[in-house]
């Protein structure tokens, strides 16, 4: 089957109809056989038949008068037919009464001859194939009185020659039909394989180059015709999708191209403005470390010798000169607090700060811290409590670590509550890093705030309140503590309090 | 040397007289069997005619059977007779009828005379054509003088001859098929 199933359609037409002419003619031809031999066996036994009925009709009164010549004579008479070899006419007594035998048969044959008829019937009036003859048994009836048989034995040869004959004309027939089929199918053949080859070979050849150009053509309105449209169709389908994907495609590529464009042309400008922006930073940096700078010079020799008058002078001040003095250092000291912090910003920013990084017990430094801001806390009503008792050894810069934590601790009770809490303790340790969590009572910050709270100069509405500060003191605590290697972090509930938490480097000796 | 004497001579004359009248008797009684089995033979002819003539139409309507007459002297045996008379023909059943002087043969269909030449033989053959009467004889001359069929032997053989005018005016027809058989058929041009 599998042989068949690649074998191009055309050959399989032929072979179809080769097998199906074949096949019919054979079964035509071994039908009409079987009917020509039945037919022929039907008539030799009927013209048998009559010749019988005619010559026991005639030999009536031969046998009624005991006349063997006349019998005999009659039998002659069967000279006429060529197939017939011997006929007999058997007496009442089966002796027999009169013969007749053709030159073909011998004489000799008779008596065994007779004895096989008389022994094959039993009963008369019937036919019977006996080797290649046809025997004849028929009872001689006069006057419902039967006076004997008639055997007739004829040849089947010549039939069966005819017959032979008929066969290999039939062969003949076979023979040349099998030759027309294969002629007209192979011709017709074509008829149904040729669209369908040429159509298959423009499948291969679209398949094979992409090309969606090319139309298969075939006329007539056939299965073949409508898959040849169908085919078209989806050629042509498939064209437009490739046009519709080009164009597409193009677009996209100018599309790219413009944007490709104009991001090049916005990062241009972003790099100018960036280029700007950090010159204009540097030129802040720089005029604001030179003008901190400046204004510390004065500031010293205002504070300076307020001090003086204060200590020398301060017997014959009177109450409100020396509130005035007392006025003239607390604002020149904060003033001078602010201008060094502006300078430290200035130092951060510009890069300029000197990091010395040395192995610092944490834990003692916030004791130090704690004691520092005992004071402010009285001051403001505010408890301090110190969970950070597990001593600590990072890598910090003492003075900065010490400055940042004072930042955030006075933060912590500046804008706490009345009567609230400074909570300070050590939060999960991950990674290797210290951590130190500040957590107040106060009024929190919402998110707004949060995303503002390291922003330089931002007070975040403190501004208006009587709490003195800088705005600028959390950015360099977070600066600061990032130079050492660490972070800060805020989580803020509003209403409920801030929780700062800074990160350091543990010290790796 | 042997010596004749008269009663020697006496006694071979008696033994040829002997061996002369035995072969006598013997030759006598096989020509009497030989006649015993012609005449049963000619008895079945008589029968077997009838199936190959065709009587006039009306013969048979009140006949009570086919008839089969026998005229004169009767040279059959009893065993022959009986036995055709077992027999049918014409769908009637065969019966045989001794025929008197009187002469009577109406209601016959054949009629075998043995001796035509006889007043009797004449008169019946004379009432023929009113009669229908298939006529037989084995008397040699039969059918030249009007009888319809004459039998006869040929090599211890019965054969028959056949007279077709007087078969004719008896208004019998003659099958062909036993016309064949007929040794001799005269048209009875001399009647």
């Amino acid at each position: 089957m599998n042989v068949l199933r690649d074998l191009p359609i055309r050959k399989k037409l032929i072979y179809m109809s080769m097998l199906i002419t074949c096949s019919v003619l054979f079964l035509v031809t071994t039908a009409l056989m079987m009917v020509e031999v039945f037919n022929f066996h039907k008539e030799t036994v009927s013209k048998l038949k009559n010749i019988a009925e005619i010559t026991s009709y005639n030999t009536v009164a031969a046998l009624r008068f005991n006349d063997k010549d006349a019998a005999t004579k009659n039998l002659q008479s069967m000279n006429a037919n060529a197939d017939i070899h011997y006929a007999a006419i058997f007496s009442k007594r089966d002796i027999v009464f009169a013969s007749y035998y053709d030159e073909v048969f011998d004489d000799h044959d008779e008596s065994e001859h007779v004895l096989n008829f008389v022994s094959e019937f039993n009963s008369c009036n019937r036919s019977a194939k006996f080797g290649s003859d046809m025997l004849l048994c028929h009872e001689i009836i006069s006057d419902g009185e039967s006076l004997g048989r008639l055997y007739i034995v004829s040849s089947l040869n010549e039939i069966h020659k005819e017959l032979a004959y008929k066969a290999l004309i039939a062969l003949l027939v076979l023979a040349i039909a099998i030759v027309i089929a294969y002629l007209l199918s192979s011709k017709l053949g074509s008829f149904i394989s040729t669209p369908i080859v040429s159509l298959s070979d423009l499948i291969a050849n679209v398949g094979d180059n992409q090309d969606f150009s090319v139309r298969a053509s075939h006329e007539g309105d056939d299965e073949v015709g409508v898959l040849t449209k169908g085919f078209n169709r989806m050629l042509w389908q498939l064209e437009e999708h490739k046009k519709k994907l080009l164009r597409y495609n193009d677009e996209l590529e100018s599309e790219v191209a413009a944007r490709t464009m104009e991001l090049s042309v916005t990062v241009e400008k972003l790099r100018y403005a960036k280029e700007s922006a950090e010159k204009a930073n540097a030129a802040k940096s720089k005029f604001l470390s030179h003008m901190s700078h400046e204004l510390r010079t004065p500031m010293n020799a205002i504070l300076g010798y307020a001090q003086i008058v204060r200590m020398n002078k301060e017997k014959s001040l009177d109450e409100g000169q020396l509130k005035h003095v007392n006025e003239i250092i607390y604002a020149g000291n904060h003033l001078l607090e602010l201008i060094n912090q502006v300078l430290d910003l200035s130092h951060i920013e510009s890069g300029t700060l000197d990091v010395s990084i040395e192995v610092v017990d944490l834990t003692k430094c916030i004791d130090e811290c704690v004691t520092l801001m005992s004071g402010l806390a009285e001051k403001k009503n505010v408890t301090l409590i110190n969970n950070f008792t597990e001593e600590q050894k990072i890598s910090a810069d003492y003075t900065y670590l010490k400055q940042v934590l004072i930042n955030v601790f006075s933060n912590g009770i500046k804008y706490n509550t009345e009567g609230g809490s400074l909570t300070i303790a050590s939060s999960n340790r991950d990674n290797g890093d210290v951590c130190l969590s500040v957590t107040d009572t106060g009024i929190g910050l919402d998110e707004a705030q949060l995303s503002k709270l390291f922003n330089p100069f931002e007070r975040l509405g403190a501004e208006n309140t009587s709490v003195e500060g800088t705005g600028i003191g959390l950015v360099i605590s977070r600066d600061l503590v990032r130079l050492m290697g660490g972070d800060i972090q805020v989580v803020s509930v509003p209403g409920y309090g801030t929780t700062f938490t800074i990160f350091f480097k543990m010290s790796t000796n | 040397m042997f010596k004749y004497t008269s009663s020697n001579k006496l006694l071979l004359d008696l033994a040829w007289r002997i061996v002369f009248t035995l072969l006598l008797l013997s030759s006598s009684q096989i020509v009497l069997a030989d006649n015993v089995r012609e005449y049963t033979i000619k008895a079945a002819f008589l029968y077997n005619f009838s199936k190959f003539i065709d009587w006039p139409e009306g013969t048979f309507i009140d006949a009570s059977g086919f008839r089969i007459c026998i005229a004169g002297k009767n040279p059959f045996s009893d065993k022959i007779l009986s036995s055709i008379s077992e027999n049918k023909t014409k769908s009637l059943q065969v019966n045989i009828k001794r025929i008197g002087n009187d002469g009577i043969v109406k209601g016959c269909q054949i009629v075998f005379i043995s001796e035509p030449s006889s007043i009797l033989g004449k008169h019946i053959i004379k009432s023929n054509h009113q009669l229908n009467l298939l006529t037989v004889s084995d008397e040699p001359g039969f059918t030249a003088g009007g009888g319809v069929i004459e039998l006869f032997s040929v090599n211890r053989k019965v054969r028959f001859k056949v007279n077709l005018k007087a078969a004719k005016i008896a208004n019998l027809r003659i099958s062909s098929r036993l016309l064949s058989l007929a040794v001799k058929v005269e048209s009875g041009e001399q009647l």
